[in-house]
């Protein structure tokens, strides 16, 4: 399965061995639909002294999960922000390059527009100290809906999804902060998907909990697959093995590797790749 | 290597802990000292104005007015007592009043706002002449009121004499008086007067005013210091400008609102020196440090999480100000309103400026009024300081304050209920 386009590129530059994400992924993938498309995209913190993300050039496919996978401190969080602009709110931050979403530069986006078809699971659950209610319907109701009923079926559907309608259909009026951790991450996917995003981030989504609540996250997403696109941050190797399409690898704030995730983790292209897999470093 | 000699340390302890001891009982002695002295003191404070002020605090001390109203009442000049006699039967009794069978008029002893004895007519028969008496000055017909005692009496006896009876000589002999007339000449009736019911209510206006100007604009300040203000230096700046205008002293705030707001709201409304909006400006100075730290800090406690979580939502700034910023800040809010309301209560020396000192019949949006603190001030400020009163007026103002204490942690409980549920 040789795809002719890599094989002229590495002819054409010996250095894109190391950097073989220069060029669109697309190509490589073509049966792929590209939400997300990442050009030349540098990133800085702290006016320009933190050069936390370099020159990545990446592609996010729809309906796939991609994981994000590296070393702490290599930028995966920060590319994750950068996708619905919550680095905008850091102080001193500072961007080159462009991130297109659907075609569209996301800068030109209203921040409201993008964060509404953009959703964001973080690593600790933070549902609002408020009802299971009133937390789903949070999104929707800041979009304007008002209508009862269709609140009522965002609700359902949304509990429904993530399988917490049963466990919590007794207690929707009670606060979200009651929940267990696991039940909590669930109702802010549960949260996130009322929005009828088209893609969900997800920031560690399952380091704050516990090996069966994990399971239940990732069987989760599977399911979640099949409706939305998923980029996921996680450190556990075995569960981007587990739940993703593809792998993207990052170090020092550069994209090493990006793959499909059976071929990342069988014949990995790089070599720093191969040694993070084999647990050389970490 | 040279091995080191180990540190004895079961030796060193034994040597030190009787040391050790004596300096711990020290602090423990001393600080223990202190807290009770603090006690001790707080104690005495609290206790010289109950025991001084709690027999002046009586309703009629509250709701009478500082001034005290009077009124000449007389028979008309054309009345002849019947001699006949009247019916009186209507007149139910009771034990602790005495009765004028004469004129059909029941009479008790009341307390004036000084605590003396005063008398009240409590009674009159349908039949009484009392009922047809007319004021002195313009001949009127006046019915007594029941919130006015009776100084004294002079009456006309059958012989033609006057005879007087002072409120001070007692029921009976005001009675007996009574009982040789053939009418009244004068009487003088008498509010209470000394009371502080227009202080009181000026207050309750002026807190009221005070937090609609204050807590919306120290909200606001609060807002844009904790959740929109970059840490740069601009934002450090206003920070310790905040903190620093606490600390100034309130008679300043006078100045300037006498200053500039006596003018200002005088240049709208027409208004001729302080009133209760010159006044409620003035205390909105004072407290925006306070409101904007007490709300800023509440804020700040708000978990990051939570207002990224709203933002990534989609949610504006605004839409998570207000669902989520603010509702989760609502203690801090609380605490300023009964920050804010205290203060008010309490301030003297600035309202003495920006509100004035005249303790009027009625509570005046348009002219000088006084509040509660400066009613303390002005009474004791006089020839005759009238600790009593001042006292009396402490009390409340304590239990005011205790009472909004209660309240805000009743709304706290009532909302953290809310949001666990
Ligand atoms: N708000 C910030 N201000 C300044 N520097 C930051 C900020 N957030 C992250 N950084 C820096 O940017 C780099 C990348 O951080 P990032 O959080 O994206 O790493 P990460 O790959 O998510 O790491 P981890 O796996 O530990 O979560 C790090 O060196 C970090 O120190
Ligand atoms: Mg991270």
């Amino acid at each position: 399965m040789k795809n002719p386009f890599k094989f002229k590129k590495e002819i054409v530059n010996e250095k894109l061995f190391n950097n073989d994400t220069s060029l669109p992924h697309s190509q490589e993938y073509p049966d792929e639909e590209v939400i997300f498309s990442v050009k030349n995209f540098q990133f800085y913190y702290d006016n320009g002294a933190k050069h936390a993300l370099k020159d990545i050039n990446l592609e996010i496919f729809k309906r796939k999960v991609t994981a994000f996978i590296g070393p702490s401190g290599c930028g995966k969080s920060t590319l994750l922000r950068c996708f619905n602009r919550m680095n905008d709110l850091i102080d001193g931050n500072k961007k080159e390059g462009e991130i297109l979403y659907k075609g569209t530069p996301i800068d030109t986006l209203n921040t409201i527009q993008l964060r509404s078809k953009v959703g964001m699971v973080f690593q600790q659950p933070n549902p609002f100290p408020m009802s299971i209610y009133n937390n789903i319907t949070y999104g929707p109701k800041c979009q304007g809906l008002r209508n009862k009923k269709e609140l009522d079926k965002i609700v359902y559907e949304s509990l429904n999804d993530v399988g917490l309608y049963e466990e919590v259909k007794e207690q929707i009026s009670h606060s979200g902060t009651s929940l267990s951790g696991g039940q909590q991450q669930r109702l802010c996917i549960a949260r996130c998907i009322a929005m009828s995003p088209d893609i969900i981030l997800m920031d560690e989504p399952t380091s704050a909990l516990d090996p069966i609540a994990t399971l239940k996250i990732e069987e989760l997403i599977r399911k979640l697959k099949e409706k939305y696109t998923i980029v996921i941050v996680t450190h556990n190797m075995q569960q981007a093995a587990r739940i993703s399409d593809y792998t993207a690898f990052f170090m020092l704030g550069e994209l090493i590797e990006f793959n499909k995730t059976e071929d990342f983790f069988a014949h990995p292209k790089n070599k720093k790749s191969e040694d993070y897999i084999t647990g050389k470093f970490s | 290597m040279k091995e080191k000699n180990p540190i004895n340390f079961t030796k060193l302890i034994e040597r030190n802990i009787k040391n050790r001891k004596y300096k711990d009982g020290l602090t423990n002695g001393s600080t223990f000292l202190f807290s009770l002295l603090c006690v001790v003191v707080l104690c005495l404070v609290i206790g010289y104005v109950i025991f001084t002020g709690a027999n002046y605090l009586t309703p009629g001390f509250i709701t009478s007015n500082y001034s005290q109203s009077s009124v000449a009442l007389r028979t008309s000049k054309d009345f002849v007592f019947d001699e006949n006699g009247y019916d009186y039967s209507d007149l139910e009794r009771f034990e602790d009043v005495s009765y004028s069978e004469k004129w059909g008029i029941g009479l008790q002893y009341g307390k004036d706002n000084n605590q003396n004895n005063v008398i009240y007519v409590v009674q009159i028969s349908e039949n009484s002449p009392f009922n047809e008496l007319v004021r002195r000055d313009d001949g009127t017909n006046f019915k007594i009121p029941t919130d006015m005692y009776l100084s004294y009496i002079t009456v006309q006896t059958e012989l033609g004499t006057y005879k007087t009876a002072f409120s001070d000589d007692g029921i009976d002999n005001m009675i007996s008086t009574l009982d040789s007339a053939v009418s009244i000449y004068d009487s003088n009736f008498l509010s209470l007067g000394g009371g502080i019911s227009t202080s009181l209510i000026t207050t309750c206006w002026l807190i009221l005013f005070t937090l609609i100007f204050s807590l919306p604009l120290g909200i606001g300040g609060a807002i844009y210091l904790g959740y929109y203000a970059k840490d740069n230096k601009v934002t450090r700046i206003i920070r310790s400008l905040v903190d620093m205008s606490s600390g100034i002293p309130s008679i300043i705030f006078g100045l300037v609102g006498a200053a500039i707001f006596i003018p200002f709201v005088g240049s709208m409304t027409g208004t001729t020196g302080g009133n209760i909006f010159t006044g409620a400006l003035t205390m909105t100075l004072i407290l925006l440090p306070t409101i904007v730290k007490t709300v800023e800090e509440s804020i700040k406690t708000i978990p990051k999480s939570m207002i990224s979580a709203s933002l990534a939502l989609g949610a504006s700034n605004t839409e998570t100000i207000f669902k989520i910023v603010l509702p989760n800040s609502i203690d801090g809010i609380l605490n300023a309103a009964i920050l804010g309301i205290g203060r008010t209560i309490g301030e003297s020396a600035a309202l003495v400026f920006a509100l004035g000192t005249f303790i009027t019949a009625a509570p005046s949006f348009t002219s000088g009024n006084t509040t509660l603190a400066v009613h303390i001030w002005y009474i004791l400020a006089g020839e005759y300081p009238a600790y009593e009163q001042a006292c009396a007026i402490s009390i409340m103002i304590f239990c005011v304050v205790v009472i909004l204490s209660l309240l805000t942690k009743l709304i706290n409980y009532l909302f953290k209920r809310k949001r666990e549920k």
